[in-house]
């Protein structure tokens, strides 16, 4: 479960304080995968952020009671005259995956990947589909209550969002999902509720075909 | 996932950090480690070869070598921990989307890096002026000179804290900051012996703690270093610990505005 209490966001632009989210409570229900839509600049990505801590609202609070993972797919922490192998030790080393279970971790993402020997390559000679597949594989190495992924599902060629959907689905029961896309297939074959942003506000549906009317007569 | 402890943590982080930020300057080109220890050491040994043929002076008791060595080091050392302190957030802000890696982490590794880079200058540099030179770089007073690092290490981590709070508020100015460099070079002493300085200049420049530091430290490295009455060690000790604690609590303050990509 993840609790939104009286949370306001705002950004400072040239024409003023811009408001994104006013005095936002909510309660994102466990145990389900969850579909967050909304038209562009209806906040989904500036919610995201302060789903993973990259961000902070400026005020209200934001509690959880299990571990969230960083949006999955993120390929900016990627240091690009590394190897994808040492960008994966990195970022083992903090969350704490030393020795063997290190080893693991570098072999699932070795599997998952599948960018052959470019994994012992610098990660500014890859290709975009290649850094997002090895980003991919590293979010899924690790074990996190809840996943946030940010359209990250569109990496990769067909074969690869494939794999992707299989490993989620894997996950169902022990890991939930936090999807944001503009890809309605997605959130069909994937959540189960889904959660609307419409001027700072949040909607639930419980319906998914019904949330996605709500989506398109907006 | 295993539930850890902050320090643990922290440990954790900086330590992957250093390797991070060494990997990373070791592979971006080749004989990277090589250029590493040897970029700072070429560019100390420039300066030192520029003033000892044009000063070519003797300074009585000491090598004027070893003079400019013990000078020029320690203060490299405080300006890298600073500048670098000041672009450590900006430079890794991908970095923030894992929670666990904050600014603060991200200014103690680069501290660490700087350090632990100096150190071997410093070996190597003391290390060809024995072979070559036949100078004495014993160290004469440790306890002392160990001190002195330590409070010019606190001083410009502290400066490096309030530099780079200051920076993300205003781009602008880490510029101007930068260049700031250029004239404390001159003003803390360490290409002039402080004593061939004039005591109505030299009172203006006490102000500026670096002074005394290097001074202390030079002081501590000699046997027999002549003592200035203007050189005041706890000065510099009382404003490092006001710069720490300043730098300290203005990142308390902005914490999470340096973390905002």
């Amino acid at each position: 479960m993840i609790e939104l209490k009286n949370v306001t966001k705002s950004y400072l632009t040239r024409a003023g304080r811009e408001y994104i989210f006013k005095e936002l409570s909510f309660v994102i229900p466990s145990g389900k995968n969850v579909a967050l839509i909304g038209r562009n600049g209806s906040g989904k990505s500036t919610l995201m952020r302060l789903l993973g801590g990259i961000d902070v609202p400026d005020s209200g609070k934001i509690s959880c009671d299990g571990t969230i993972s960083w949006p999955v797919g993120l390929s900016g922490g990627f240091q690009g005259s590394l190897t994808g192998k040492e960008n994966v030790k990195f970022v083992s080393r903090i969350y704490g995956a030393e020795g063997k279970r290190m080893q693991e971790v570098l072999r699932f993402v070795e599997d998952f990947a599948e960018i052959g020997p470019y994994f012992d390559r610098p990660v500014n000679t890859y290709s975009s589909g290649m850094r997002g597949r090895l980003a991919f594989g590293l979010s899924l190495a690790f074990d996190f209550d809840y996943y946030l992924v940010d359209e990250a599902m569109s990496v990769g060629d067909r074969r690869f969002k494939k794999k992707a959907t299989t490993a989620f689905r894997e996950r169902v029961g022990r890991a939930n999902l936090i999807l944001v896309t503009h890809g309605m297939t997605q959130v069909r074959t994937l959540c189960d509720t889904v959660l609307l942003l419409r001027n700072g506000e949040i909607t639930q549906f419980d319906d998914v075909e019904e949330g996605i009317a709500a989506y398109e007569a907006d | 996932m295993i539930k850890r402890q902050s320090f643990k943590i922290f440990q954790a982080v900086v330590f992957s950090l250093v390797l991070r930020e060494v990997r990373g300057r070791f592979s971006k080109n080749r004989l990277g480690a090589f250029w590493f220890v040897f970029e700072p050491l070429a560019h100390i040994a420039v300066l030192m070869t520029i003033y000892t043929v044009i000063k070519g002076r003797i300074i009585p008791g000491m090598d004027v070598a070893e003079f400019l060595a013990t000078g020029i080091v320690p203060f490299l050392l405080f300006k890298n921990i600073s500048l670098k302190g000041m672009e450590a957030v900006s430079a890794n802000q991908g970095l923030f989307a894992y929670r666990q890696i904050k600014p603060f982490d991200c200014i103690v590794a680069r501290a660490i890096v700087e350090f632990s880079m100096m150190t071997c200058v410093y070996v190597l540099l003391l290390f060809i002026l024995k072979m070559w030179g036949g100078a004495e770089i014993s160290i004469a007073h440790p306890l002392e000179w160990i001190a002195m690092m330590v409070c010019g290490i606190a001083l410009s981590f502290g400066l490096g804290l309030i530099f780079c709070v200051i920076g993300e508020a205003m781009p602008e100015i880490k510029t101007f900051i930068r260049l700031l460099f250029l004239p404390l070079y001159f003003l803390s002493g360490i290409i002039i012996p402080i004593w061939h300085l004039q005591p109505s200049i030299l009172k203006w420049m006490t102000w500026n703690p670096f002074l005394h530091i290097i001074d202390s430290l030079r002081a501590a490295v000699f046997e027999y270093y002549p003592e200035n009455l203007f050189i005041i060690p706890n000065y510099a000790i009382a404003v490092s610990l006001v710069t720490l604690f300043l730098g300290v609590a203005l990142y308390r303050a902005r914490r999470l505005r340096l973390v905002a990509l």
